[in-house]
């Protein structure tokens, strides 16, 4: 699974076989769940963001 | 101005090398900073289900060990058998490619192509538009998908391409192509990571600005509309084919787009020599359309994004990296000789530049891609070098090096050598470039064949992408031949 998507919630194998049955609904359940999915960069740079802070603040304090 | 003016000009000229020379990391900053943004503005909520008829090229000069795998994958697709064409263009090969190919034709008839040219070894453009000619000769085609013989798709990746061409302003639309070497080496897991780095995180975020940089190679998705406006070639006059393409495209109105989501499995060269064949002529090529388009840079338009000061700015940090860690270096061993306490306070404060552009890089890149992440971690962390973070921990802690890690071992350093090691780290970001091309060297050599490993993370790949570069604008200003080397692959993907 590409990683902007989550970790694979219950269920999901059987989600990823009703996409591949390539009917109209499954791929917009398919576009819907990837543009979701999409939300997991907001996290990876939040993380980022906060690990860049915690560095900053160690080298000031141990300085 | 003091008594000194002479002195101040050289202390403010140094003082402004120091500062070109981090301008690069602030570019790359520039760029993270934009990828949150993906979360909300990126095109999928315009994409809609669509499954057109698309016609699979893949050039092909000496392939025999890897169409198999890369056309049973395409013919696994979960995409509807009758809409998908797979034209396999043999550019003259020599091996059993022919073989291959007309096996694959009469196990899949209808489906599988075989194109034969009878002169080979012009250039990958050259062999596209052997393809190309044919089918948009038939009006079947609807997109056409341009990949390498050596690209496995997933199962899904095609259909997770096109569900964006139905949107009529989308020229064309990229996959995110990751390292998938089945037993990757050093070399192959740096690659792993810089894939995360420069595509998707780099390509998210030249999706949120409108302008992309460039189609990948190996996973490219036209329609037939944008093909037949380009004129129905592919531009042969740069080793950069892929990028003029990308720019042609956006310069003519038409989107393009990335799909981080649509992943596809490249094996990656696993040797330095073999990376610096293929990233000298990647880099040329830049070089080469660097000056083709330079009429567009810093100059926003109403029909394209390329010409936006931040698409300048991504590009430029990219371009004038190699340039800018010399500028580096000699500003600071030179502030260091002319005005050492302005080379201690201004090196203090690039810990801030430094240490928010690796971490913050480091980490969003290795969730980005937990997959990749899982084996190229090491190499994520080690991607600027140990010599690059050596220098990071030397501008946040000055007094580690010199006297905390000999106080360890029960010595003092002399004033000599707090000299030495001052001068050292300076001098890295240059002195780094000279290193990467020792381990060129040394690589596969007798005795000291061994050095090469150590060495290359002592370097850092980021330096070594750097060196190379550097050599190809050598190369480029001298005028070398434009040569299309093939890199060599095994086959083996861990798909």
């Amino acid at each position: 699974m590409s990683a902007p998507t989550p970790p694979a919630p219950h269920g999901a194998g059987s989600r990823t076989e009703r996409w591949a049955t390539l009917t109209p609904e499954a791929l917009e359940d398919e576009i819907e769940t990837n543009r979701r999915g999409e939300r997991w960069v907001l996290v990876a740079s939040g993380v980022g963001a906060a690990a860049t802070a915690l560095a900053v603040v160690l080298q000031a304090v141990t300085r | 101005m003091t008594g000194e003016p002479l002195r101040d000009v050289l202390v403010a000229l140094l003082v402004a090398c120091v500062a070109v020379g981090v301008a690069p990391a602030l570019g790359g900053l520039y760029q993270y900073l934009l990828l949150p943004v993906h979360a909300w503005r990126n095109h999928l909520g315009d994409a809609a289900p669509y499954l057109p008829n698309v016609a699979v090229l893949i050039p092909a000069w000496n392939e025999a060990a890897v169409l198999a795998a890369s056309v049973g994958r395409l013919m696994r697709l979960q995409y509807p058998a009758e809409r998908l064409r797979v034209y396999v263009v043999d550019d003259a090969s020599t091996d059993d490619t022919p073989e291959v190919v007309q096996a694959l034709a009469e196990r899949y008839p209808g489906r599988v192509v075989h194109l034969r040219r009878d002169q080979g070894g012009q250039g990958k453009a050259h062999t596209l538009n052997h393809g190309i000619e044919r089918v948009l000769a038939d009006d079947w085609m609807q997109a056409l998908l341009i990949t390498d013989a050596d690209v496995i798709y997933r199962p899904d990746s095609l259909r997770r391409m096109t569900r964006h061409l139905a949107d009529p302003r989308i020229g064309a639309v990229t996959a995110y192509i990751r390292e998938g070497s089945e037993r990757p080496g050093a070399v192959a897991r740096f690659i792993g990571y810089e894939y995360v780095t420069a595509q998707a995180c780099a390509r998210r975020a030249q999706n949120v600005l409108g302008a992309l940089a460039c189609l990948a190679g190996g996973a490219q998705l036209h329609t037939r509309e944008n093909l037949e406006a380009l004129g129905g070639r592919i531009d042969t006059s740069t080793l950069a084919e892929d990028t003029v393409t990308t720019f042609l495209t956006q310069l003519d109105g038409r989107q393009v787009v990335f799909d981080g989501s649509a992943v596809v499995l490249a094996e990656e060269p696993d040797s330095v020599r073999a990376l610096w064949k293929q990233r000298a002529r990647w880099a040329r090529g830049n070089a080469q359309i660097t000056r083709r388009f330079r009429h567009l840079w810093f100059r926003p338009s109403r029909t394209h994004r390329l010409g936006s000061f931040g698409f300048g700015l991504i590009w430029f940090s990219t371009y004038a990296l190699p340039f800018t860690l010399v500028l580096a270096s000699v500003g600071l061993v030179g502030l260091h000789l002319v005005s050492p306490g302005t080379a201690t306070g201004l090196f203090g404060t690039l810990w801030w530049v430094g240490v928010a552009a690796y971490v913050y890089v480091t980490v969003t890149a290795l969730l980005v891609d937990l997959d990749t992440a899982r084996r190229s971690w090491f190499e994520g962390l080690t991607f600027p070098g140990f010599g690059a973070l050596a220098l990071v921990v030397a501008a946040g802690f000055p007094e580690f090096w010199p006297v905390v890690v000999p106080g360890w071992f029960g010595l003092e350093l002399s004033d000599a050598g707090r000299e030495a090691m001052l001068l050292l780290l300076y001098s890295w970001p240059a002195l780094s470039m000279a290193v990467a091309h020792v381990v060129r060297a040394v690589e596969g050599r007798r005795w000291v064949g061994w050095l090469s490993r150590p060495l290359l993370y002592a370097v850092g790949f980021g330096p070594l992408l750097c060196a190379i570069t550097l050599d190809a604008y050598v190369q480029e200003r001298r005028g070398a031949a434009m040569v299309w080397d093939k890199t060599e692959k095994t086959g083996k993907v861990a798909a």
